[in-house]
Order: structure tokens, then C-alpha cells, then sequence
């Protein structure tokens, strides 16, 4: 997989890798039991710190995503499961870079929410049901974490 | 970071005058074992001054050096055997030698020698192994002293500006080396450079100098969530409030548009706009290049730590 990281994302760069591994979870382009690339290539292919790396790695670890084998490097965890709550954490950093672009253009973030609803039932991607789903799930969210979320 | 002596590269009150012209003005560098430290500032700030009176190759006015707990005005030839420097010119003495012979050369001076490591990166700096070095374009002589500042696997690696005269590719593939060879030692980095996207994401510290003296010194991510490009519609008689007039690094206030880069957290910065009665049409997070660019244009007595003040005495606290 082709990890991607940009220097002018307001996302510090460890957070970046972080979220390109669970980009890979979650397209399935990274398998439980896969090797990470090794510190110093993922240092030297994305020209960053490799100290940089290590703090992704460790924190994926932390988070049960990877585990390290002593001397071959580190590997998707044969117990990762990407849980809702990360997908979760993953799509809010997606619309809050999305949002971001928005207000970039001079949107507000209720024309940004409609055009995006718009947008996806289009595409068939949400019908009347999971349109529902969505603003209930969105209502049970704004009541558990407060004003979290961006500005 | 730690205090401890033998920690990394530090400088106390460090001054260095040329006759009557002040080069350093107490400067206090902290730069921590395995930290990638960017040295930034205009010519003339005292970048390369400071990096040769930490190999020992000029003497301070004033004030203490310590390289991994030795001082290089004492033991200079010490320091000079830990560091790796590159300096800023690209003249090599023995123009009659072979890059081959040259390598040989220095392998002879330098105990730590890696052959092996030398003879991969002249592969990937593709470099020619016969060619006599008054032969080798401008180039071509940088990406040699790459390996002949690498080679020799020190603790610490000093460059000043190292990716001029390479072109495009090797830029790409000089951080990539320099990326890995971190990764194999954990070796200190102190890199002065005006190409700051050269060096892409490797710094994790900061340091600006102005007139000699270090204006900022910093972790780079502690940059990314305060530094802010805005720019936002304003009424015609349009004053900034003191709120955002302290956190002002650079604007330009023309018609009904503002565009300002602001010593805020993106939201502080909405905030704060909003407050004001500005509507904010474009809100940026700045890359490592363009946050020093916008500090070296900020006035000369702009210091993070001033505005931290100023922003401590507003009436009504933070907003």
C-alpha cells in the first residue's frame, strides 16, 4: 500500500500516518498479519523524522492495531479489528478536512452539509433510510461528545 | 528536553562580535539527543557563524558550547571527530584526486569509516567513481561531500544549506538518505537551510534566528496548530481589534479584504474573526516553509513569547 502523507495537513505527521494505517484496515488494502514497512523505509519513503514513525507505530500499538515481532519489524495485529469507534475518529477527520475546504471557499457548513447530502444520494450512496440513520446517529453523537467536533 | 551536559548540542549566552558588529547576541541553542534541529533566518542572521563555533572552527566572543559534553574552543579536533559537517561552499583541495582516491583518503582519517555505506550512497548519489574531482560539476562535488559527511556514521550531522546546487531529483533523494541514515543511527541533526521544503518533514525542532539572536526555538508541531493563514471579508473602516492586532505576524488589509497570518489555533483564529465582525473566506494551516517565511517578515521585535504576553494582558483574558 502507498501511504501518503502532506506537510501542510493540519494533522501532526504522526497522526497522518496513523490514520493512513487505518485508511489501509479499512479499504482492505492492509490484512491482519501484513508487515508495516520498516522505520526507516517508511522514514525514507515519506522523507520524514523516523522518530515520527516510531510515535505512529507505538501509538498503533497502543491501540491494539499492530504489534512489533522481535527482529522482523512491525505487522498488522492478527487481532486488528477496525472498531466503529475508530472508524468513527477516522471519518471525523475526514469531514474536518472536508469542512475545512468548505469554509476555504466561503461555505458555510450548513450549505457544505446539504451539497454533501445531495451529492451522495445522487450517486445512490444514501437513500431515504440511511438518510435517517445518519441524523439520528449525528443527534446520538452531538449528545455524547458535546461540541467536540469543529467549529 | 534535558539539561544534562553531555545531552546533544547546547550554547549558553553564546556572543560573537566582528570588531564592532555583533554576528550572535546570547544565543541559548537546545538542541536534545536525536532531535532534527532547523536552523532558519535571512543571510547575514549568524547561521553559518553559529554552526562553525560549534565545530570549534571559530571562536566565540563569549558564552559556553557543549557537543555531546565537550567544548569545541578546548578539544575542537574531539568535536570535529563526532560531527559530520557540511559546510556551505563546494571546494574540494586535492582537485588531482579520484573520487575513489578521495574516499580512500578520507576512510584513512576517520576510525568510524563505513566503506560499505560509502560505496552505497555513491551508487544512489550516482556518482562517478574515476572521475578526478576538478572534473565533477558543482553538483556532482555537493552530492561527494554527502558521503563524505555521512560516511563515517557520526553521532551528530551538522549541514549548512545542503541542497544547493543539486537539482530536483537529488533534492528528493538527498532527504530520503538523510531520512534512513536517521533511522540507522539516531544521530543529532543541526540543518541550516533557506530550502526549507527541501528537507520535507524530517525537522522536529525549529530554531530563528534575526540579527543574532534565536527569536524562536520550538518543536515543529507545536508551529503547526498556531501558525494560521487567513484571509476574510471586512467592513470598509475596518480596525482589528487587540486581540487579533497581538497576534498579527503579517497582513495585508486592502478594500474589504484581509488577508493575515495569525499566531492562532484555527478555531481561535474563527473565533476571534467572527468576533470582530470579519467573515472569514479561507482559513490555512502553513507548511514549515511558509511559517518561517511569515516570521522573517514579521516586524523585528516579534517574538512568540511577546505576543504570549501581550495576549496575557488583554482585557476580558484570552478572547
Amino acid at each position: 500500500m502507498l501511504f501518503h502523507i502532506d506537510e501542510a495537513d493540519p494533522r501532526p505527521i504522526y497522526v497522518q500516518i496513523m490514520d493512513e494505517v487505518r485508511r489501509g484496515l479499512i479499504t482492505g488494502k492492509l490484512k491482519r498479519g501484513d508487515p508495516l514497512p520498516s522505520v526507516r523505509e517508511m522514514a525514507a519513503d515519506l522523507s520524514v523524522n523516523p522518530n515520527t514513525v516510531k510515535q505512529a507505530y507505538r501509538e498503533l500499538e497502543r491501540e491494539g492495531l499492530v504489534e512489533p515481532r522481535r527482529g522482523e519489524g512491525t505487522f498488522v495485529a492478527d487481532t486488528a479489528r477496525v472498531s466503529r469507534a475508530e472508524r468513527r475518529t477516522l471519518a471525523r477527520g475526514v469531514a474536518e478536512r472536508a469542512l475545512w475546504d468548505a469554509i476555504r471557499h466561503g461555505l458555510s457548513a450548513e450549505e457544505f452539509l446539504a451539497a454533501a447530502e445531495v451529492v451522495a444520494r445522487q450517486r445512490g450512496m444514501l437513500t431515504e433510510a440511511s438518510a435517517a440513520a445518519v441524523s439520528a446517529a449525528a443527534a446520538g453523537a452531538a449528545e455524547t461528545s458535546g461540541a467536540e467536533g469543529p467549529a | 528536553m534535558s539539561d544534562h551536559p553531555l545531552d546533544g548540542v547546547t550554547t549558553h549566552g553564546l556572543r560573537k562580535e566582528f570588531g564592532h558588529q555583533r554576528a550572535l547576541d546570547g544565543v541559548n541553542l537546545r538542541v536534545a539527543p536525536g532531535a532534527a534541529y532547523l536552523m532558519a533566518g535571512e543571510n547575514g542572521a549568524g547561521k553559518s557563524t553559529l554552526l562553525r563555533i560549534l565545530l570549534g572552527l571559530q571562536e566565540a566572543t563569549a558564552g559556553t558550547v557543549s557537543v555531546l559534553g565537550l567544548d569545541p574552543a578546548v578539544d575542537g579536533a574531539g568535536v570535529r571527530a563526532l560531527v559530520g559537517y557540511m559546510p556551505d561552499r563546494v571546494e574540494f583541495e586535492h582537485g588531482w584526486m579520484s573520487v575513489d582516491a578521495a574516499l580512500r583518503f578520507h576512510a584513512r582519517y576517520r576510525p568510524r569509516w563505513d566503506a560499505a555505506y560509502a560505496a552505497e550512497l555513491i551508487g544512489q548519489l550516482e556518482l562517478p567513481r574515476d572521475r578526478r574531482l576538478a572534473g565533477l560539476s558543482k553538483g556532482q562535488r555537493r552530492r561527494l561531500q554527502l558521503v563524505f559527511t555521512l560516511a563515517h556514521r557520526p553521532p551528530i550531522v551538522v549541514m549548512d544549506e545542503p541542497t544547493d546546487a543539486l537539482d530536483p531529483r537529488m533534492r528528493e533523494r538527498f532527504a530520503q538518505l538523510l531520512s534512513a541514515y536517521l533511522a540507522d543511527t539516531d544521530a543529532t541533526l543541526i540543518l541550516s537551510t533557506h530550502a526549507i521544503a527541501d528537507v520535507k518533514s524530517i525537522p522536529t525542532d525549529v530554531g530563528i534566528l534575526r540579527q543574532g539572536q534565536l527569536v524562536l526555538q520550538c518543536k515543529r508541531e507545536a508551529l503547526r496548530n498556531r501558525l494560521v493563514r487567513v484571509s476574510a471579508e471586512v467592513p470598509n473602516d475596518w480596525l482589528p481589534p487587540p486581540a487579533i492586532g497581538v497576534r498579527t505576524i503579517s497582513e495585508e488589509h486592502r478594500g474589504g479584504m484581509l488577508r493575515a497570518v495569525l499566531w492562532a489555533a484555527p478555531e481561535e483564529a474563527c473565533a476571534l474573526l467572527e468576533s470582530a465582525g470579519a467573515a472569514t473566506t479561507s482559513l490555512d494551516a502553513l507548511t514549515l516553509s511558509e511559517a518561517v517565511v511569515a516570521m522573517l517578515a514579521a516586524p523585528p521585535s516579534w517574538t512568540p513569547e511577546a505576543v504570549e504576553v501581550e495576549i496575557a494582558l488583554l482585557p476580558g483574558g484570552v478572547l
